[in-house]
C-alpha cells in the first residue's frame, strides 16, 4: 500500500491544514505560518520517503519492465465501461514521483520562509492539493484517473495563481490560464471517448499496447497532444504561463516550471506507443516542440521582469522536451524533465529569495550588484544558471545535450530540428548570461528604499536553494532515469555523440559572452515587449472573433429564436402547473371523487377494454 | 418454531423495543428524552441485526404468510436506519413546536414495523393488516401539531382517503379471494395461469390502493395538502419510510401474477398501458406543478410525485419479463437518503409552523450560513439528477431499464420533465446564492444532531456519486420478487 499512502499524504495534510485555518478562523486568531508549513512540508517529506521506499522495491523486483500496482477499487462499471481506481508506480512514475515529492517538500519549506506574513494555513492547504492532485495524474492507472489529477492540478494552479486576490490583476491571470486549460481539456475529453469507442478500454498499460487503426491514432495522438499545449504552455496555448507569474514564487517554481506544466510530457511519453503510431502526430510535435522552444526564447530576450524571463525561458525548455517526444526519444523528454526540474525550481527559488531581499521588486533593471550582498543566492543561482546553460559538468548538459543529439539521430529526427533547438539553445545562453549579470553584477541600480533593507534569506530559504544546486549539479551524472520502448532502429543521420557535446558547449559559451558584453559595461535599460504580440493577436482575431460569433449567437438565435421556444415551453409548462393546481382545491369529498372516478375509469377500461364485455 | 424465532429476531427486536419505548413513556411521563433514547436504541439495534444477516434463500415463515430474504432484511434496516436518522436529526423540531412529547417515539416505531412486515408479507390479509399497522400511526403522527388547524386538516384528510384506499385494497383482495380461494401470493401466482375479470379487477383494485399510497397521478391529490398540513419531521417520515415501503409492496402485487399466463396476456397488456399512463401522468403533473410552487413543503410533495413517476419507469422497464427490478432498488435507496436529509434540513428552518416553511425563506442563505447551503445544494443537486450525486446514477439506471424493456417515448418524456424539475431545485439553489435575503426570510437554526444526520446523508449522496460500484453491486444482487 505503500503508492496509495504516498499519494494520500499531501491529502491528508491538506485535511489537516484546512481544519487548522477553519478552526482558526472560527477562533478569529491568524493561522501560523510556521505550523502549516510544517504540516505541509511534512506530509510531502514523508511522502518523499514513500517514493524513495517504492523506488528501491521496483529496482528491487524482477523483469524487464517492472511495475508496482496497487488497485483500490473498481471505480466505474457501467455497461462496456470498466475503469478501476488504482495506481500503477513504473519507471516512468517514478521519475516524476520523485521529483514532485522531493522538489516539492523542498519548496514547502522555502514557502515557509517567503510566505512568512503574507500566507496562511490556506496557502499550505492548496499547495498540498497541488501535490495530491499532481501524484494522481503520473501514478494513476486509467485514463479517467489522470483526467481527474489533470483537472485538480488545474484548480489549484488556478487557485494559487490568484492566491493574492486582493488585486484585480492576479484574479485575471488566474482565470486566464484556468480558461487556455480547459480548451487543452477539452482534447483530453475527446481522446478518451476516441480511445473507449475504438479500443474499448481507459486503461493506461492496456491503451498504450493497442494498435489503432491509422487515421483513428493520428487523431486521438494531435487530441492528446493538444491537451499537451494547454497545460504545457505550448503554441498555441502558452500566454497563460507568463500572466501566471502573477502567483507566490514558490509556486511559479512548483507547478509552473517543474512539476505540472511537465505533465504534457508524461502523458505523451506514457502513450508514447499510440503517439509514435502516427508519423504525422510526430511530425507536428516535433515542429509545435522546436517552434514553441524558439519563439519563448526570443521572447526572454526581451524581458525585464525577473520572473517573466524564467516563465518564457520555461516555455522554451519545454518545447525542446515536446521536440525530444516529437523526434521520437521521449526518453530524453523525460531526463530533461528530470534535470530541469532541479535547475529550474532552483532559478525561480533564487528569483524568489531576490525579490524577497528586494520588498517585492522584480524589475532586473532596478537590480545589480547584488553578488555580495546575497551571496548563498548568488552562488546557488550560479549553479542554476550554469545548469540552464548546459556547461559541463551540470545536469542540464547532459539532458540538453542529450536532446540535441537525438534530434539528428533518433528515428524521426531532423536537420531544421536540430538547427533550430541549437539557436535556441544559444539564445538561452544569451538571455539567461544578460538575467544573471544585471541582477548579480555591476553596479547597484536598486532605489533607495528597496537598497536600504536589503537582506539575505532565513535559513529556511536558503537551505532548500542549497540542496537544489547540489541537484543541478549532480543531477545528470546518473544517466537517464527511463527507458521507453521507443523505435530506436536507424536514425536519420549519425553523428558521433562527442561532435554534439563539442557543439552545445561552444554555443552556450557564445551565447554567454553575448550575454556579458552587452550587459556588462553601462546598462541601458530596456523596454519589456513581447515581439510576437500574441497576446494582442488573440485578443485582436479570436477575442473579437468569439465576441461578434456569441453577440451573433446572441441576437439572431438565442434572443430570435430559442428565447421564443423557451417562452413558448414555458408558457406550456405553466399553463399545465396551473392547470393541474385548480384541481388542487384542499376539500377532502373532492379528491375523493376524483381518486373515484379514477378507479372507475381504470376499472371500466379493464372490463370493457380488455374483456369486450362491450361489444 | 425455534428456527422461525431465530429468523424473525430483528422484528422481534423491534416489537420488544416498542413495548420498552410505550413502557417507558407511560411510566416517565414529564421526560421526552427516556423514550427518544430508546427509540434510538430500539432502531439501530434492530438496523444491524437485520443487515448483519444475508440468508442466500429466502425462508417462509408462519404457513408462508411472511418471507425473510435478503430483500425483507435489507428493508428492515434501512427503514430502521432512516427512522434513528429522523429520530437523531428532528427532536429540536418537535421540541421548537411544543410537540416533543414521548408518544411519538412509539407510533414512530410501530410505523416502521408495519412498513417492514408489509413489505415481507406474502399474504393479502397479512399486508392490510401491516397496511393499516403503518398508516394508523402516520394519520396520528400528521395531526400532531394539534392546535394547528392545519395539522389536524391534514390528519383527517390522510384518515379519510386512506381509510377509502384500505376498503379498496380489501374489496380488492375480497375479489381475488372469490376467484382463486386462496389469500396467500404464491396461491393466487399460481391459479392466475386460468385468468378471469374476477381475478383481474381484484388485482386492478389492489394495485390503485396502493399506487394512492406511493401517490401516482391521478391518484396524488392528498399528498400536497397532507405534506403541507403534517409537522416536518411526519413529512420526512412520510416521503421516504411510507413511500419506499408502499413502492416496494406496489412492486411485489404487480408481480403477484404470472406473467407466462397466456390467459392473462390481454390484462397484462392492458394494465401495463395503464400503468404508462400513471407513469407519464405522475411526471408530468409533478414536475409542471412543482415550479408553480412557493412552500417548500408542497414542492417537496410534487417533488416525490415526480419521483414516484421515475420509479415507476423502472417497474415499466422490468414489467414483461418479470425480472428483478433492481433499478428501482437503486433508485429507492438513494431518494431515501437525499430526501432524509432536504427534510431534515427543511425542519431547521424557524418559520412559524402556521405559515409553513417558503421559498422565500432560502433568499441569501449563502451569505447567512454558508454551510447550510453547501447543504442544500448537495441534496438539491442529487434530486434534479447531477453528475457526482447519488441521483445521477439512480435516473441512470431506471432510464436504462425503461429503455431496455422498450419503453422509448416514456423515457423521453422523463428526460423532459428531468429538465422541467432541474428548473425548479436550481432556483431555489439561485435563491439561496444569487439573491439577497429578504426582509420576511426567515431563520435558519443548526443544531448538532441535525448536522450530524444532514451531513452523513450528504457523504452518501456524493459517495454513492462519486463510486457507486460497490453500493449497485449489492443492490442487484438483491431479487425483488420470488
Amino acid at each position: 500500500m505503500i503508492i496509495t499512502l504516498l499519494v494520500f499524504l499531501p491529502l491528508l495534510g491538506f485535511a489537516l491544514n484546512a481544519f487548522y485555518h477553519f478552526n482558526s478562523a472560527a477562533r478569529k486568531r491568524e493561522p501560523s505560518v510556521w505550523v502549516a508549513g510544517l504540516i505541509a512540508s511534512s506530509a510531502m517529506v514523508a511522502a518523499f520517503v514513500c517514493a524513495l521506499i517504492a523506488w528501491a522495491r521496483l529496482k528491487g523486483s524482477a523483469g524487464v519492465g517492472p511495475v508496482l500496482e496497487e488497485s483500490l477499487f473498481s471505480w466505474m462499471n457501467l455497461g462496456a465501461l470498466h475503469v478501476e481506481f488504482g495506481y500503477r508506480f513504473d519507471r516512468l512514475s517514478a521519475a516524476f514521483t520523485l521529483v514532485i515529492t522531493g522538489v516539492g517538500a523542498l519548496i514547502h519549506f522555502y514557502s515557509i520562509g517567503y510566505m512568512e506574513n503574507r500566507g496562511s494555513a490556506r496557502y499550505f492547504c492548496y499547495l498540498n492539493l497541488f501535490c495530491f492532485m499532481m501524484l494522481n495524474l503520473v501514478l494513476g492507472s486509467s485514463l479517467p484517473q489522470v483526467f481527474l489529477g489533470w483537472e485538480g492540478v488545474g484548480l489549484a494552479s488556478y487557485l494559487l495563481i490568484g492566491f493574492w486576490s486582493k488585486e484585480m490583476a492576479n484574479i485575471a491571470a488566474a482565470q486566464k490560464a484556468f480558461l487556455m486549460n480547459r480548451i487543452g481539456d477539452l482534447g483530453l475529453l475527446f481522446a478518451m471517448f476516441i480511445a473507449f469507442k475504438f479500443a474499448g478500454t481507459l486503461d493506461l498499460a492496456r491503451l498504450a499496447g493497442f494498435e489503432f487503426r491509422p487515421d483513428v491514432a493520428t487523431v486521438f495522438g494531435l487530441l492528446i497532444f493538444l491537451a499537451c499545449t494547454g497545460k504545457s504552455a505550448q503554441i498555441p496555448l502558452f500566454t497563460w504561463l507568463p500572466d501566471a507569474m502573477a502567483g507566490p514564487t514558490p509556486v511559479s517554481a512548483l507547478i509552473h516550471a517543474a512539476t505540472m506544466v511537465t505533465s504534457g510530457i508524461y502523458l505523451l511519453a506514457r502513450l508514447n506507443p499510440v503517439i509514435s503510431q502516427s508519423t504525422t502526430v510526430l511530425l507536428v510535435i516535433s515542429a509545435v516542440g522546436a517552434a514553441t522552444a524558439l519563439m519563448a526564447a526570443i521572447t526572454a530576450c526581451f524581458q525585464s521582469d525577473i520572473k517573466k524571463v524564467l516563465a518564457y525561458s520555461t516555455i522554451s525548455q519545454l518545447g525542446f522536451m515536446f521536440a525530444a517526444c516529437g523526434v521520437g526519444a521521449a526518453e530524453a523528454g523525460v531526463f530533461h524533465v528530470v534535470t530541469h526540474a532541479f535547475f529550474k525550481a532552483l532559478l525561480f527559488l533564487g528569483a524568489g529569495s531576490v525579490i524577497h531581499a528586494l520588498s517585492g521588486t522584480q524589475d532586473v533593471f532596478k537590480m545589480g550588484g547584488l553578488r555580495k550582498r546575497l551571496p548563498f543566492t548568488f552562488w546557488t543561482f550560479t549553479a542554476g544558471w550554469a545548469a540552464i546553460l548546459g556547461l559541463f559538468p551540470f545536469s542540464g548538459f547532459f539532458s540538453k545535450d542529450m536532446i540535441l543529439h537525438e534530434a539528428l539521430v533518433a528515428a524521426h529526427g531532423n536537420p531544421w530540428v536540430f538547427g533550430v533547438l541549437a539557436f535556441s539553445a544559444l539564445l538561452t545562453a544569451f538571455y539567461m548570461t544578460r538575467l544573471y549579470v544585471l541582477v548579480f553584477f555591476g553596479e547597484s541600480r536598486l532605489s533607495e528604499e528597496a537598497g536600504s533593507h536589503v537582506h539575505e534569506s532565513p535559513l529556511v530559504m536558503i537551505l532548500p536553494l542549497v540542496i537544489l544546486a547540489v541537484a543541478s549539479l549532480a543531477g545528470g551524472w546518473f544517466g537517464v532515469p527511463v527507458h521507453l520502448e521507443t523505435a530506436h532502429g536507424e536514425g536519420a543521420s549519425s553523428v558521433s555523440p562527442a561532435v554534439i557535446m563539442a557543439l552545445s558547449l561552444l554555443i552556450a559559451g557564445v551565447g554567454a559572452f553575448l550575454g556579458y558584453r552587452k550587459y556588462s559595461g553601462t546598462i541601458q535599460v530596456e523596454a519589456t515587449k513581447d515581439p510576437f504580440r500574441v497576446d494582442e493577436f488573440y485578443g485582436a482575431v479570436v477575442g473579437r472573433g468569439v465576441k461578434s460569433l456569441a453577440s451573433f449567437f446572441g441576437r439572431y438565435l438565442e434572443d430570435g429564436f430559442f428565447q421564443k421556444i423557451l417562452q413558448v415551453s414555458g408558457a406550456a409548462v405553466d399553463l399545465g402547473g396551473n392547470l393541474f393546481k385548480t384541481v388542487q382545491t384542499g376539500s377532502a369529498q373532492g379528491y375523493l371523487l376524483m381518486m373515484v372516478l379514477a378507479l372507475l375509469g381504470l376499472m371500466f377500461g379493464l372490463v370493457f377494454g380488455v374483456n369486450g364485455y362491450g361489444n | 418454531m425455534s428456527a422461525e424465532f431465530d429468523l424473525l429476531g430483528p422484528w422481534i427486536s423491534l416489537c420488544a423495543g416498542i413495548l420498552l419505548t410505550l413502557l417507558i413513556s407511560v411510566i416517565r411521563t414529564e421526560s421526552k428524552r427516556p423514550a427518544q433514547i430508546s427509540a434510538l436504541i430500539t432502531v439501530v439495534g434492530t438496523a444491524v441485526l437485520s443487515l448483519g444477516k444475508q440468508p442466500s434463500e429466502a425462508a417462509l415463515v408462519f404457513a408462508g404468510s411472511f418471507e425473510i430474504s435478503s430483500l425483507t432484511l435489507l428493508v428492515l434496516g434501512g427503514l430502521c436506519a432512516l427512522a434513528a436518522m429522523f429520530i437523531l436529526g428532528t427532536g429540536h423540531y418537535l421540541s421548537r413546536e411544543r410537540i416533543h412529547i414521548s408518544d411519538y417515539y412509539h407510533l414512530l416505531l410501530i410505523l416502521v414495523l408495519g412498513a417492514s412486515v408489509m413489505v415481507a408479507s406474502r399474504n393479502l390479509i397479512l399486508t392490510f393488516i401491516a397496511l393499516e399497522v403503518m398508516s394508523l400511526p402516520a394519520y396520528t403522527l400528521a395531526g400532531f401539531r394539534r392546535n394547528d388547524s392545519r395539522s389536524n386538516e391534514a390528519a383527517l384528510k390522510y384518515f379519510i382517503l386512506g381509510g377509502a384506499m384500505g376498503a379498496v385494497f380489501l374489496l380488492g383482495s375480497s375479489f381475488v379471494f372469490g376467484a382463486t380461494g386462496t389469500l396467500t401470493y404464491s396461491g393466487v401466482f399460481s391459479a392466475s395461469k386460468s385468468g378471469g375479470v374476477m381475478l383481474e379487477l381484484g388485482h386492478l383494485l389492489l394495485l390503485v390502493s396502493f399506487l394512492f399510497k406511493v401517490a401516482a397521478a391521478p391518484l396524488h391529490f392528498w399528498k400536497p395538502d397532507v405534506y403541507e398540513g403534517a409537522p416536518t419531521p411526519v413529512t420526512g417520515i412520510m416521503a421516504t419510510i411510507i413511500t419506499a415501503a408502499s413502492f416496494l409492496t406496489l412492486v411485489r402485487l404487480i408481480h403477484m401474477i404470472d406473467y407466462g399466463a397466456a390467459e392473462m396476456g390481454n390484462y397484462l397488456a392492458w394494465l401495463k398501458s395503464a400503468l404508462r399512463f400513471v407513469t407519464v401522468a405522475s411526471l408530468i403533473v409533478g414536475s409542471t406543478v412543482m415550479i408553480t410552487q412557493r412552500s417548500l413543503k408542497r414542492l417537496f410533495a410534487y417533488s416525490s410525485i415526480t419521483h414516484t413517476g421515475y420509479l415507476m419507469l423502472g417497474v415499466l422497464g422490468s414489467f414483461d419479463s418479470g425480472a428483478s427490478a433492481s433499478s428501482v432498488l437503486i433508485y429507492l435507496c438513494g431518494y431515501c437518503v437525499m430526501s432524509t436529509g432536504a427534510f431534515v434540513l427543511l425542519a431547521l428552518s424557524k418559520s412559524p409552523a402556521d405559515t409553513g416553511t417558503e421559498l422565500i425563506d432560502l433568499t441569501g442563505l449563502m451569505k447567512r450560513s454558508p454551510y447550510l447551503t453547501g447543504l442544500w445544494t448537495i441534496f438539491l443537486f442529487s434530486m434534479a439528477g447531477m453528475p457526482f450525486t447519488v441521483g445521477f446514477f439512480a435516473k441512470y439506471f431506471v432510464f436504462m431499464a425503461s429503455m431496455n424493456g422498450g419503453e422509448t417515448v416514456v423515457v423521453v418524456i422523463a428526460a423532459l420533465c428531468t429538465v422541467v424539475g432541474a428548473y425548479a431545485y436550481l432556483r431555489a439553489i439561485a435563491l439561496m446564492t444569487m439573491r439577497e435575503a429578504a426582509p420576511t426570510s426567515g431563520e435558519w437554526e443548526l443544531t448538532p444532531g441535525s448536522q450530524l444526520v444532514a451531513v452523513g446523508a450528504a457523504v452518501f449522496v456524493l459517495f454513492l456519486g462519486i463510486i457507486p460500484n460497490a453500493m449497485l453491486q449489492y443492490l442487484k444482487g438483491i431479487p425483488l420478487i420470488h
